[in-house]
């Protein structure tokens, strides 16, 4: 199988531009990495580049040893898979309604919708309604107030408009009803879109960690990213060293163990990624067989 | 059957009035800096703490955490949900001031005298003081043990090679300086040397200069002292031009306005690079990230000592120190607990309970006890997790370990420096001498919390924009921002102090 | 005929809008209920009271903030900011998914896919550090490598301009990865056939990238597009606040950071609620006058 001359060129060109984008994501992460497996003498010495220099799992070591981080890994997941499942049932149950164009009142709601992008409480009245619902210090805190992202909706709902009606169509007149149409129809033709909004939701759940410093009071239910977040920000702070003043029994934790933390909680996420991209393939599939 | 009733009812009645009705419940703050292995709300402390609380005073002991991070925001909000503990507290003065003004303390003047009499005699009047806003006793200032602040560190090797002194003015430090470029004692690097480091914190601007800053401030009376803000203090102009000079001269760490968290700082000092540097006290000698240690182990003969800077005018050593307070401790209007609250401090400011809660248990938190004071303390990541422990956030009444007597305070303190004590010591001393503290004022002054913030961020612009302009520019860079800085909220909160200052000290003379 | 579709349409939608029935719940109770928090931008806001009991003082917030030089200022930073970000960084998300697509090899594609977004799990805190590594004078990564080769250094983080190119720049490598995803999930569903048929007329790769992916993917484009409108009011906190130093106040200084300043350090609540109606109202008619735009010019917004 020969390839053209400029075909080869071009092959190259991409080639050459995706390999330039990968090293300079990867680079700096490899610093970070490195970072968390060198000794602190070493990082006060400024010699740590792109490989950890007197290697050393203390770090990780401290970590993994901290049992409420591996609860905090667990928790965290079993709340994030709860959140993106609620999250998605009710966006694609809004995305799919408000798709269609003979929908009454379509225009008004999804004005309705988009002010809520831009206007809200705030943190006050957010938290009032919290309490008063008796969810805070639970799972439902850190779930239910984000369950719709107005954003993934409406990336949702578009592409739910730009399926073909033919498919759905067809299954009318097959006799299908609501329910099959878009359990057997629209949702499997829809898999890569699916696939990337949960992603976004589960990525955003994943990170997110500011509603948890106010919600949540006990450290069993702290997400990953909130004991991250303390570590990191805690040990520097200067105003600690003004307000608390000197004299030692600090508990100041090293450059490396921060370090260390960041890929501890990025880890797990960063690999349902990979896992996702099944689903793309599949879409592809489905989408061929329709033509 | 009808007697056995009566008389099991009146039994019953009895028995309910011989045993302490219906426990107290008191909750108290604790704050949660996410050390690994230690939960702050249940932990051997706090256990003792309920045991000997109910056992005493009958009271049911609650702990709720707030995350050192984010203190102030949690606690704005658990204040605005009716939701704060009973005993709640901050560092930061302003939200204090802020809680009196929209009237949402409790006013405990009453109840101090009559709930709180160790307390009070404990933390004396004078203390006291730093908690009162117009006449009530709004909170309970905790005692800080030390309030000494900063000292200059110096490289001791480098000065012998090059046959200087310690420094003792700052004509004396900028020869030092110059002569830690221009010869290299320490054979670094001509490039690489930085004989003087600092770093910027805009809420801090003087934390890394302030004995400079000091040495060129002119004699002025009390009123301006308590009033001026920074940048019109006279005097504190011509530190900043110092600080100009050394910078254009390559005598400054050339990326300090990048230094934001510190880091490079502490690298720089490691790596054996900086000649002085001014900071906390104990900066360098505390054993953790333990610069001294590291810098030690770089170069072997490398030792910062501590050095003091004279005022031009007074020749005394002044300097900024703490004042006597630290954490401030206040019940919430909407608690029904303030008396509650007052017991426990009332406990808690007896020797042997704070003895026990900064010190912990001879032979697990420490090794052993060297004349009356404990010592070899074990570090925390080499502690079991059940004994993992904090002093400053559980024995809330002092900042600093309390043996009793300044003396004894001041012994524990270097104690906690291994390997450094001698010059830990003298760096303490230092930090003492001369000291003078800000003037407090006993009104709340809205305007300083109003433009604190937006002055803060300014400071910084004046300090960096100065301090790497042209020496040819300064005067006319410097006077044009603080002329921005006092149009920005900084005139209007100088004039509330003054007013507020001469109704203070009139109200002193006829009262 | 027209009985049968009537009794059908309202069966169909029936089902519609018991589809929507969580959702709207969801709105009303999670959004609409917390809204009387805006109130606190026309009140002298106490916390303690509570937000209706305070008093209403009227526009004293708005007259506030619109009298002093400051607001002005940050208003004007961060369109600035956001503007470029727009211009400079909304087609390189576009730019490498359309490079990613046409790596030949699969096991290549989907490494390049996993990696490049790797940046966006980076805290801010940590892409500070990194970011003072690489661009710090004299001691940067770049700075070396451009002294080595002769040339002068530059001052990425402390010369006004060059720290806002700075800013962007760093906002792309931190999401112009991620960005790819969900251009990658769009042109899945680009039938293969097209590009085969235009194979066999003889088109070249990059025109069969000009003329089926990117007219394929413009629904996503003009959507994406209309939404980042909307959000030229708006700003992170952490990008200008840990990028930022005094030397360049004069441009990091944003609505952001003066609503951290004046509003949540010095606890006037009212004044940040304030700012943020400003932000929301004209964030929010940005997005409505460019999505008309759009769908007068046959595209498809947020409502089609």
């Amino acid at each position: 199988m020969t390839r053209s001359l400029p075909d080869r060129l071009f092959d190259a060109t991409v080639a050459f531009i995706a390999t330039v984008a990968v090293l300079l994501c990867v680079v700096p992460i490899l610093n970070v990495v490195a970072v968390s497996l060198s000794s602190n003498s070493a990082l006060l010495g400024s010699k740590v580049t792109l490989w950890p220099v007197e290697f050393t799992l203390q770090s990780y070591a401290a970590l993994w040893s901290d049992k409420s981080m591996i609860w905090s890994l667990v928790y965290t997941s079993g709340m994030t898979l709860l959140h993106t499942g609620v999250a998605m049932a009710l966006s694609v149950f809004a995305a799919y309604a408000l798709s269609k164009k003979r929908l009454r009142g379509r225009t008004a709601l999804m004005t309705m919708i988009v002010v809520t992008m831009y206007f809200g409480g705030g943190l006050i009245p957010d938290y009032l309604l919290i309490r008063d619902l008796k969810m805070l210090d639970t799972v439902w805190a850190l779930v239910l107030p984000g369950a719709i992202s107005v954003f993934n909706l409406i990336v949702l709902k578009s592409f739910f408009t730009n399926l073909p009606d033919s498919f759905e169509e067809s299954a009318v007149m097959d006799g299908a009803n609501d329910v099959q149409i878009l359990l057997r129809i629209v949702l499997p033709l829809s898999l890569p879109i699916l696939a990337t909004i949960s992603l976004f939701y589960a990525v955003s759940r994943w990170n997110g960690f500011m509603d948890a410093l106010f919600y949540i009071n006990s450290p069993a239910l702290y997400p990953i990213q909130l004991k991250l977040y303390q570590i990191v920000v805690n040990s520097t702070a200067l105003d600690v060293v003004v307000n608390e003043g000197a004299g030692g029994g600090s508990m100041n934790l090293p450059e490396s163990i921060k370090a260390a933390a960041v890929v501890f909680a990025s880890v797990p996420i960063i690999l349902v990624y990979p896992w996702l991209q099944k689903h793309f393939v599949k879409g592809t599939l489905i989408g061929g067989i329709k033509g | 059957m009808k007697l056995f009733t009566n008389v099991a009812l009146v039994a019953t009645a009895l028995l309910g009035f011989t045993i302490p009705g219906g426990a107290q419940t008191l909750t108290v703050e604790v704050f949660d800096r996410a050390a690994p292995g230690y939960v702050a709300s249940d932990n051997w402390q706090t256990h003792w703490i309920q045991q000997q609380v109910k056992r005493e005073l009958g009271i049911d002991v609650q702990f709720v955490t707030v995350p050192r991070a984010q203190e102030v925001d949690k606690l704005n909000l658990l204040m605005a949900a009716g939701q704060a503990p009973d005993l709640s507290f901050t560092y930061n003065e302003s939200l204090v001031a802020n809680y009196v003004k929209a009237g949402g303390l409790t006013d405990l003047t009453k109840i101090l005298p009559v709930y709180g009499k160790d307390l009070v005699k404990y933390l004396g009047p004078d203390l006291l003081a730093f908690g009162d806003w117009g006449g009530k006793q709004w909170a309970v200032p905790a005692k800080r043990v030390f309030t000494g602040a900063f000292s200059g560190f110096i490289r001791k090797d480098w000065l012998d090679k090059l046959k200087l002194k310690v420094p003792t003015t700052v004509d004396e430090l900028y020869v030092a300086l110059k002569a830690f470029k221009e010869k290299d004692p320490g054979n670094v690097g001509k490039d690489k040397v930085i004989p003087f480091a600092i770093t910027v914190d805009n809420a801090n601007i003087h934390w890394t200069s302030d004995l400079i800053w000091e040495a060129f401030r002119k004699k002025t009376p009390e009123e301006v002292v308590a009033s001026a803000e920074r940048w019109t203090t006279p005097g504190y102009k011509d530190a900043v031009q110092y600080l100009n000079k050394l910078y254009n001269e390559g005598l400054l760490s050339p990326n300090f306005v990048l230094d934001k968290d510190g880091q490079q700082y502490i690298k720089d000092i490691v790596q054996g690079n900086v000649g002085a540097a001014i900071h906390n006290w104990d900066n360098v000698y505390r054993p953790n990230p333990g610069m001294a240690t590291e810098l030690a182990k770089n170069v072997p003969g490398a030792t910062f000592v501590p050095f003091d800077l004279q005022n031009r005018e007074t020749k005394l050593f002044s300097k900024w120190r703490y004042n006597p307070n630290g954490l401030f401790l206040f019940v919430p209007k909407f608690s029904k607990n303030a008396e509650a609250a007052v017991k426990y401090l009332n406990w808690m400011s007896r020797p042997e309970v704070l003895l026990y809660l900064q010190n912990g248990k001879e032979g697990v938190q420490y090794k052993s006890v060297k004349n009356g004071i404990p010592v070899d303390f074990i570090p925390q990541d080499k502690l079991p997790d059940a004994d993992k422990w904090n002093a400053t956030d559980i024995a809330i009444l002092a900042n600093g370990k309390e043996f009793g007597t300044q003396d004894k305070n001041l012994e524990a303190l270097s104690l906690g420096y291994t390997g450094f004590e001698p010059l830990a010591k003298q760096a303490a001393a230092i930090s003492l001498r001369d000291g003078y503290a800000s003037f407090r004022f006993d009104q709340i002054l809205s305007l300083e919390t109003k433009y604190r913030q937006t002055l803060n961020t300014k400071g910084g612009e004046i300090f960096v924009l100065s301090i790497t302009a042209k020496p040819s520019d300064f005067n006319k860079v410097y006077d044009s921002l603080v002329k921005e800085y006092m149009a920005s909220g900084g005139k209007a909160i100088e004039e509330e102090k003054v007013a507020a200052y001469r109704a203070q000290i009139a109200a002193k003379k006829s009262g | 005929m027209p009985k049968t579709k009537a009794r059908f349409s309202f069966r169909r939608d029936a089902f519609l809008y018991l589809l929507l029935l969580l959702p709207v719940v969801y709105f009303v109770l999670f959004r609409y209920v917390p809204m009387y928090g805006v109130t606190i931008a026309f009140k002298d806001f106490n916390i303690f009271s509570g937000i209706w009991a305070s008093d209403w003082n009227g526009w004293a917030q708005f007259q506030e903030i619109f009298s002093t030089r400051e607001f002005y200022q940050v208003v004007r930073n961060t369109l600035v900011l956001n503007v470029l970000d727009l211009v400079v960084g909304f087609p390189f998300p576009l730019f490498l998914a359309l490079v990613i697509n046409e790596v030949r090899s699969r096991r290549y594609k989907k490494t390049v896919q996993t990696l490049i977004y790797l940046p966006h799990f980076l805290s801010w805190v940590i892409v500070g550090g990194l970011v003072l590594q690489v661009l710090a004078p004299d001691k940067g990564l770049v700075n070396i490598v451009l002294k080595s080769l002769g040339m002068a250094q530059i001052d990425f983080l402390t010369n006004g301009p060059h720290w806002v190119a700075t800013y962007v720049a760093v906002g792309i490598w931190q999401s112009a990865g991620w960005g790819t995803i969900l251009f990658l999930a769009a042109m899945t569903g680009i039938s293969p056939e097209l590009y085969e048929a235009a194979e066999v007329d003889g088109a070249s790769r990059w025109q069969r990238i000009w003329k089926i992916t990117v007219p394929s993917l413009t629904p996503v484009i003009v959507l994406l597009f209309v939404l980042q409108v909307g959000r030229l009011t708006s700003i992170s906190f952490d990008r200008p606040f840990i990028l930022g130093n005094p030397l360049v106040n004069d441009y990091a200084q944003v609505i952001s950071t003066y609503v951290y300043d004046v509003g949540l350090k010095s606890m006037r609540f009212n004044i940040a609620t304030a700012v943020g109606l400003f932000q929301s109202l004209v964030g929010l008619v940005l997005l409505l006058l460019t999505n008309w735009m759009a769908e007068r010019n046959g595209q498809e917004g947020i409502y089609k």
